[in-house]
């Protein structure tokens, strides 16, 4: 298991907040505070200043994307504060905002995962990290809209690049690909040669680029 | 007994009652009225033989505006004096170019029934204050006649005043009771207009009722059912992995697996019905949502969108984006088609759509029912679409709504 996280959750439901509540508990991590809506989830991260913050988009009074507000408002209070954000529907607007600023530990996933917990909680540990979890969904939007600098893809590289974009590791895409890590290596290279990305010593090259790219693409 | 006292209270009060003398300022004033009444229908007839001119028609259409606004005069009055409350006739529809305007007003029927107006009620308002007048002379000289058994004085002041006072009021008030009727019936909203103005508000009240209530089922299916569905598939999970391991009971994680993945597809399916519903992108409104359209299509779109300051009502709102979805959506499954472009401008009263692709073309609106059942939505609100689909030359169409359903 990784450290023990300290999370800040907001979600309106009550159910499902409970619900989230104990999951992230029953993997051992704790739950500083849990709170329903996004006023309350800026004052939560004041005061209990956790490691990453999970919540949903929409949330009271509006009912539109309170919930995303409240956490770029946080992330613009402590800058580099990784955050979680979930809603019933991919968005390209909100993968935007969220990308926007600085690209490391952000994640946005669809509702439907928080019912699979194994990968939620991966998504929650890695972007606690400062790693990524971009949605699956959410990554082939993105990708669907930054076509023409994808022509350069061959179909391999451009699956390695979805499940990159969604924060796996090497080894891990080569084991979803069934193929060899030394492979996934090479179509890896292959992408940042395509999108013209040079290497670099000091940073995780993998998720900026990524990250880089994928905001060239929601953005255009 | 207390019906004939009553009767008997308002015989004598009449001379002093107030409906008396708003009666009579009526007659006075619509008198006056019937001067620039007369004028008006002169300048028509003037207009009518000069309609070989140019200069003709042009007077004609004045004299049309005179009658419509005389007409106005006419129903303030008989609301303020008579009490006849009559509604305003719908305005004369606005026009852009001075051709067509000009067309407008001399079809319009409102102003045309102003003339009829007018020309009945000038002779009707020196009839008014004159016959009363005349009448009560008659019988004071009858009176005289009689009390005195003389024929050849003339009529004393008194018995004048006496009768004018008790029998004036009711005459007047007779011939108010028909300028009541007149102004009803002739300068009165057209039935049929009327008609059709209270069905357009009572169905686009129904739209917008519709929209609304759409839009909170939405919402309690939003925050109600697919958050516990979450909450049910989540706890299932926990479960599940709780029971994982040597002494696992039996088949019980079996029927968790199943419960899970049960639960999971309903989420699935509950979110493609509410996100037909309702179209969450829209909570941003029109142009977000097109936008948004634009960039989660199969096929890349250029979106021309002028829709800044642009006063929609949700019901139209939902309508367009509809419009848009399901032409996309053509595009991208029928017409091979490499681009579209998507053109959505607001004017004051009407919002036009274009939706264009450079594909094979030849889309048929008799034979597909898609776009069929797009022009009966839109014609629910008035709206219409025009489709241009040569073979080759990819295929456009062009719908227009009203801003306000």
């Amino acid at each position: 298991m990784n450290r023990r996280l300290g999370v800040v959750l907001a979600e309106d439901s009550a159910v499902l907040r409970e619900g989230m509540v104990r999951l992230v508990e029953l993997r051992g991590h704790q739950v500083l505070a849990a709170v329903g809506d996004g006023e309350q989830l800026v004052a939560a991260v004041d005061a209990h200043r956790p490691d990453v913050v999970v919540t949903d988009v929409r949330m009271p009074p509006g009912h539109t994307d309170e919930g995303l507000r409240a956490a770029l408002e946080c992330r613009r209070r402590a800058p580099g504060l990784p955050v979680l954000v979930f809603s019933q529907y991919v968005e390209t607007r909100i993968a935007r905002e969220l990308l926007a600023g600085p690209a490391a530990g952000v994640g946005y996933l669809l509702k439907d995962r928080v019912a699979d917990s194994a990968e939620f909680l991966d998504g929650v540990e890695r972007v606690a990290a400062g790693g990524t979890a971009l949605d699956a969904e959410v990554v082939a939007q993105l990708l669907r809209r930054g076509r023409d600098a994808l022509a350069e893809l061959t179909p391999r590289e451009r699956q390695v690049l979805a499940a990159m974009a969604e924060g796996l590791s090497n080894a891990a895409i080569a084991g979803r690909l069934g193929v060899g890590e030394r492979s996934v290596e090479k179509h890896v290279a292959g992408i940042f040669t395509a999108l013209d990305l040079p290497p670099s010593e000091d940073e995780n090259r993998r998720v900026v680029a990524v990250l880089r790219w994928l905001r060239h693409a929601g953005s255009a | 007994m207390d019906g004939t006292r009553a009767v008997a209270g308002r015989l004598l009060r009449a001379p002093v009652a107030r409906r008396t003398w708003a009666d009579l300022l009526h007659h006075v004033l619509a008198l006056l009225l019937a001067v620039p009444g007369v004028a008006c229908v002169l300048l028509l007839l003037a207009g009518a033989a000069l309609s070989v001119t140019l200069l003709g028609l042009p007077l004609v259409a004045l004299a049309l505006g005179c009658a419509r606004r005389l007409a106005r005069v006419h129903r303030a009055l008989a609301r303020r004096l008579l009490g006849v409350a009559v509604e305003e006739p719908q305005p004369r529809p606005r026009s852009t170019s001075p051709l067509r305007g000009l067309g407008a007003a001399l079809s319009d029927a409102t102003a045309w029934r102003s003339v009829g107006f007018v020309l009945v009620q000038a002779p009707l308002a020196f009839v008014g204050l004159y016959a009363p007048g005349l009448l009560v002379a008659v019988l004071a000289e009858t009176v005289q006649r009689w009390s005195t058994g003389r024929d050849d004085s003339a009529p004393g002041l008194l018995p004048l005043l006496v009768l004018a006072a008790f029998l004036g009021p009711w005459l007047l008030r007779a011939v108010a009771l028909l300028d009541g009727v007149l102004v009803r019936v002739m300068i009165g909203p057209d039935p049929l207009a009327t008609d059709a103005a209270r069905l357009r508000r009572s169905r686009s009240a129904a739209l917008e009722g519709s929209a609304a209530e759409v839009r909170a089922i939405e919402r309690d299916l939003h925050d109600g059912t697919q958050a516990r569905l979450t909450a049910i598939a989540l706890h299932v999970d926990m479960a599940r992995s709780q029971l994982r391991g040597p002494d696992a009971p039996g088949r019980a994680v079996e029927l968790l697996d199943v419960a899970h993945t049960t639960t999971v597809q309903a989420i699935t399916e509950l979110r493609t019905i509410v996100r037909r519903i309702h179209p969450p992108a829209l909570d941003d409104g029109l142009g977000p949502a097109l936008t948004a359209l634009a960039e989660q299509s199969a096929l890349p779109v250029r979106t021309e969108l002028h829709l800044v300051g642009a006063r929609l009502s949700p019901a139209i709102e939902t309508m367009a984006y509809f419009c848009v979805t399901e032409l996309v959506a053509n595009a991208t499954r029928h017409a091979e088609a490499g681009e579209v472009l998507v053109r959505v401008a607001a004017g004051r009263r009407r919002l036009r759509i274009l939706v264009r692709d450079d594909g094979r073309g030849g889309a048929d609106p008799a034979r597909g029912s898609g776009l069929r059942g797009l022009a009966d939505r839109v014609a629910t609100v008035d709206g219409t679409v025009r489709v241009r689909s040569a073979p080759g030359t990819g295929t456009s169409v062009r719908v227009e709504l009203p801003v306000r359903a």
